[in-house]
């Protein structure tokens, strides 16, 4: 079927983005009173690329004619454990991260950070200075507060990122990943061991046989 | 000294003494001018140091670039180590220092494929907002720094720092006031309605503030309908209040009459309203648009990754790499 130019006629970039932005989906996600806290959204990130990421790796293994057929699943098997290791990790540090967040700056970072001190020296530079001049004592103190609030933002969002990305994804996976390996690898050849007695047996490694050890590698690693 | 464009209003002299034992009261809400209130913001952030000021400076930078970055410095500096001296590797030291070393070349191949997509993405999407071309991010009264920045410069490519961000300011405040004129055209006839000055915020808070007054049990016992009857009444209850006075102040110091006056503020907070939720609008359209830049990105960065840290390796660690090759030759003949 050949796509009419006309339906692309005056469909600018920005006429697509408006498209996108007035979507259902868009506007859910989008909306002043409904969007997502940064932190989540950060964390969400970070987890959904490792996910497609575990994916193609899985995929990959699969495909990969230099690992010999036999350890292929294997392979897999382990690229998808980790992969399912590095998001469970990340998603179990930086989401209760992210939920708490808020309070520990309000109980012992603000009080630290943004005290009656830091205010003072900020009054006493802008008064120094007279950059700006016609305020109201109030005034001064609600902008102070929403300054408080945009470096609360940023806590909020650095402090899940941290967590999830250097944390667990860097100091806590790696620790686990290292013994899982070797224990898949261990069940791994004590099975490959198994089938080649039985298949020097037999002279050959039958497609039942074939089947049982891809069966054995994935429920040893559903059993984890 | 360039000041910044506040309002007229007399500086009422507190000491530091009142300011600070004020602080810690909870504040009246939006009675400020939003001139006055974006210019004190500024003065503020720039005359904080230390970690406050990165935390402000992180708060305005949150997004997609910055989980990249963030991301990168793990993967460049903390996974070497710990793949490097993890003591339960049985691998051999130059193994393993060959196996670190591919993740800080996967961080700098991540940074510049995903955080060079988002940054063209992020300045396309300000110019459409701050050119008023998309209609629910319509940023043509507070066009976006990144915008200014590239005009400016195309204009000037010679312009100093200081003077960079002066004329983004003046630009910015001139586009603020185009756009009090025009709304003040759009209301010849009667000002905003108070329902059209509450901001999401305030909503949420007198939500809660009425179900503390009225108690869970008889806020649910409400209709929809009338709960919402009755939160936007108080709410503008309070904002008539807080408007009025505002109002009275400017009505004295240019003698002018209140209606005028008042006028003049419901307009202003209109114009800021609509400037702040455009803003919100937009900051989490880049975030989800970052999401799936970066994923689409993910294939790209995976093959230059494969292609180029063979490469490196092989100029970095040749002994390593002849290794590795003839292990692998060894366990494909095995195999």
């Amino acid at each position: 079927m050949k796509i009419s130019p006309k339906i692309f006629k005056n469909y600018t970039p920005s006429k697509a983005m408006n498209t996108i932005l007035n979507s259902r989906p868009m506007e859910y996600l989008t909306n002043p009173n409904a969007g997502a806290a940064a932190g989540i959204i950060g964390v969400a990130s970070c987890v959904t690329k490792d996910a497609v990421n575990c994916y193609y790796y899985v995929t990959q293994s699969l495909k990969n004619k230099r690992i010999p057929e036999e350890k292929r699943k294997f392979v897999a098997a382990l690229d998808l454990s980790n992969g399912l290791l590095n998001v469970a990790a990340q998603l179990a540090i930086g989401i209760p991260m992210a939920k708490k967040s808020g309070e520990l700056f309000d109980k012992h970072v603000a009080p630290k950070l943004f005290s009656d001190k830091t205010l003072e020296n900020v009054l006493n530079n802008i008064k120094k200075t007279g950059s700006c001049k016609n305020f109201t004592a109030e005034e001064f103190m609600r902008a102070f507060k929403k300054t408080k609030t945009v470096g609360k933002a940023g806590f909020c969002v650095i402090l899940p990122l941290i967590g999830a990305t250097i944390i667990a994804k860097r100091m806590v996976v790696p620790f686990l990943a290292t013994p899982m390996a070797s224990f898949f690898k261990k069940r791994f050849e004590a099975n490959e061991n198994t089938t080649k007695t039985d298949a020097q047996q037999n002279d050959v490694i039958s497609f039942k046989q074939n089947k049982k050890i891809k069966k054995e590698v994935f429920s040893a690693f559903a059993s984890n | 000294m360039k000041t910044s464009n506040v309002t007229n209003k007399p500086f009422i002299s507190a000491t530091n003494q009142t300011f600070s034992k004020n602080l810690n009261k909870k504040v009246s809400f939006g009675c400020s001018k939003y001139t006055t209130s974006r210019a004190l913001k500024k003065e503020i952030s720039k005359n904080l140091d230390g970690l406050p000021k990165t935390l402000v400076n992180l708060g305005k930078n949150t997004g997609e670039i910055m989980s990249i970055l963030v991301t990168a410095v793990g993967t460049a500096f903390v996974a070497p180590l710990f793949i490097a001296f993890n003591p339960l590797s049985k691998e051999d030291k130059e193994t393993t220092i060959y196996s670190a070393l591919r993740q800080p070349i996967s961080a700098v191949i991540a940074v510049a494929t995903q955080v060079g997509i988002n940054k063209k993405f992020n300045n396309w999407i300000d110019k459409l907002a701050s050119e008023g071309k998309l209609d629910k991010a319509d940023l043509t009264s507070q066009p976006q720094k990144t915008y200014l920045k590239s005009i400016i410069k195309k204009e000037n490519p010679k312009i100093t720092k200081e003077d960079l961000r002066y004329e983004i300011e003046t630009r910015q405040d001139k586009a603020f006031d185009t756009a009090i004129k025009k709304t003040k055209e759009a209301y010849k006839n009667g000002g905003p309605t108070w329902e059209e000055l509450i901001r999401p915020k305030m909503y949420k808070d007198t939500k809660s503030e009425l179900i503390k007054e009225l108690g869970q049990e008889e806020f649910k016992k409400l209709s929809a309908k009338d709960a919402n009857n009755k939160i936007i009444q108080k709410a503008a209850d309070k904002l008539k209040k807080c408007f009025e006075t505002e109002a009275s102040e400017i009505a004295k110091s240019r003698k002018i009459q209140l209606e005028e006056a008042l006028q003049e503020v419901k307009i202003e907070n209109l114009v800021g309203t609509q400037i702040k939720n455009a803003q919100t609008v937009l900051k989490n359209f880049k975030n989800y648009a970052g999401i799936g830049l970066s994923l689409a990105m993910l294939p790209i960065s995976c093959s230059l990754l494969n292609w180029a840290y063979p490469r490196i390796m092989e100029k970095i660690m040749p002994e390593a790499t002849a290794k590795k090759h003839l292990k692998e030759a060894n366990n494909e003949n095995i195999s």
